[in-house]
């Protein structure tokens, strides 16, 4: 675990110095990077000049979520969906049996191999915004509950990378499924305040496709309207993701052929 | 040259060209063709963030109560302008035409078309359009079916001349939205951080030409900079004929508006081609 935990810090490092040899390009992401987001952010602005609520969650409350899937959604951004998006391809190409000849566990390798520093000034923009949306809430701000948004917002990348690689995974049967823009198109659910969806399918996005854990669980940590069982729940499904993706990928490992030479 | 000679010169041209065009479409097609699955695959899931767009509006209207207009939408409206607008860009998505032409000026892969006596834009025309008509055809069914499923909520123009104006605009729409895109793609002669620039500019492209929400929605004397620009013409006027926004006067005016978008931009292109290719420097190849 520690040597891991090591190890992702060097990949870390490696791929800061990669992204430094171009530096005009990474200054051009960084600084236009965030336009979905404030696009998204003007959008609830004016819908909120002429409401004052939407499925019961105030201005500065649906700004918090909007915050809060910027972050998570670049978190996951910054450390996986680079290497996911390439998983497809290795597979094809019979580059896997490099990840496999390494002496550290493959499916942390194949995740963890290349980070994306474009989406950490995005990141960090959507926690800024987040802290200007709390003050504005003038909710008491407390310690354990910024615990335990904290917590969700771990939570909520590590479910959503488990979904991520269960799905890439799938590609050792299938290798033309572009999962990852499919999925793409699934969190445009999670990033939606849970009250707009009707009952059944609130439901399901709960407990079946658990896209509301994502963005949905840390936001209502931090306002207290998570009920315990519900918490609860949100961190059971994670850990029972996270085993079953590691179970799944050395399952379709075994289909694993190493294409070409 | 005779005056004759001339006239026949033009002539074999031009027919030249048409059947060059032929076959070009011919391969338009068949790319299109061959991709047809993840195409159908593409258009169940990109109902999901449509299906969530309109649940999203469903719930504001109910929040403001009976009667509530939103920059003048009642709900029908706003969410008839969802489920048309992501039907016109799924029929007719040209924004790709951006990143080919950037990436093959970038790569050395304009070589090629450069030795060939076709003419880069037109090619570029042709094989987008093949995939438009193409993906017409395709999508024709699953708006059916949204169309039929929505039908309480649908709204439709109440007459015929606006159905006519809308089919056309929305033709002209598409023309003005591949000239467009193909003036950011051509920009890559002169733009060395290219694709930057492009992820830099298309979720502007998005929201300038409608697709995100209804330009309405935005502070009035923005949205009167916004109509000033090409890119209103390009989905957003096609919405407002659809939703019966417009008078017949306005209706032709704004026709006659896209029909100069279309010269302009044409020209715009044209120039930039011109140019970007003297200075081209054929990298790679």
């Amino acid at each position: 675990m520690i040597r891991h935990l090591r190890l992702w810090g060097a990949l870390l490092y490696n791929c800061i110095l990669r992204e430094m040899m171009f530096r005009a390009n990474f200054a051009i992401i960084v600084l236009t990077s965030s336009w979905w987001f404030v696009l998204n952010v003007l959008m609830f602005a004016v819908i909120f000049s002429h409401v004052t609520e939407i499925a019961g969650w105030t201005k500065y409350e649906v700004f918090f979520l909007v915050g809060t899937g910027n972050a998570v959604m670049g978190i996951f951004e910054t450390l996986f969906m680079m290497n996911l998006m390439r998983v497809p391809e290795t597979i094809r190409t019979g580059e896997m049996d490099f990840y496999l000849l390494k002496p550290v566990n493959t499916q942390f390798l194949i995740s963890a191999r290349y980070a994306d520093f474009e989406a950490v000034p995005n990141t960090l923009i959507g926690f800024a915004f987040m802290a200007w949306c709390v003050v504005k809430l003038k909710a008491a701000f407390s310690l354990p509950a910024l615990a335990a948004f904290l917590v969700f917002v771990v939570n909520g990348v590590t479910l959503y990378y488990t979904i991520m690689f269960v799905s890439v995974t799938i590609s050792f049967w299938f290798m033309r499924f572009h999962a990852m823009s499919i999925w793409w198109q699934l969190t445009s659910l999670g990033r939606q305040p849970a009250e707009i969806f009707p009952a059944g399918l609130k439901f399901v996005l709960t407990y079946c496709l658990p896209m509301l854990v994502i963005v949905n669980f840390p936001v209502k940590a931090y306002l207290n309207r998570l009920p315990l069982h519900l918490a609860l729940w949100g961190l059971a499904v994670t850990v029972a993701m996270l085993a079953f993706s590691q179970w799944f990928f050395r399952f379709a490992l075994r289909r694993y052929r190493s294409a070409s030479s | 040259m005779s005056p004759s000679a001339a006239t026949g010169s033009l002539k074999r041209e031009a027919v030249r060209f048409l059947r060059l065009n032929r076959q070009v479409a011919a391969i338009g097609f068949a790319d299109a063709l061959a991709y047809r699955g993840t195409f159908m695959l593409e258009i169940i899931f990109t109902f999901i963030p449509l299906v969530t767009s309109l649940l999203l509006w469903s719930a504001i209207y109910r929040a403001g109560g009976a009667g509530l207009a939103i920059a003048g939408f009642d709900l029908n409206q706003m969410l008839s302008y969802y489920i048309v607008m992501n039907i016109l860009r799924l029929a007719a998505f040209v924004e790709d035409v951006q990143w080919t032409v950037t990436q093959q000026i970038k790569d050395g892969q304009l070589n090629a078309y450069l030795m060939r006596p076709v003419n880069y834009i037109l090619f570029q025309w042709d094989l987008r359009m093949a995939s438009v008509v193409f993906g017409t055809f395709l999508t024709l069914l699953p708006a059916a079916v949204l169309a039929v499923a929505a039908r309480h909520i649908l709204v439709v123009p109440a007459a015929g001349w606006q159905w006519a104006a809308f089919g056309l605009s929305a033709f002209l729409g598409i023309q003005i939205g591949f000239l467009l895109s193909m003036a950011v793609g051509l920009s890559a002669f002169w733009v060395l951080e290219s694709s930057a620039f492009q992820q830099a500019v298309f979720p502007i492209q998005m929201m300038l030409s409608g697709s995100m929400f209804p330009l309405e929605l935005i502070p009035r004397k923005l949205f009167i900079v916004l109509k000033a620009l090409p890119w209103t013409y390009q989905s957003y006027f096609p919405m407002q004929v659809y939703l019966g926004r417009l008078d017949f006067r306005a209706t032709l005016a704004g026709l006659g508006v896209q029909v100069l978008w279309i010269l302009a931009l044409g020209g715009l292109c044209w120039l930039m081609w011109r140019n970007g290719v003297r200075k081209y420097g054929a990298v790679g190849g």
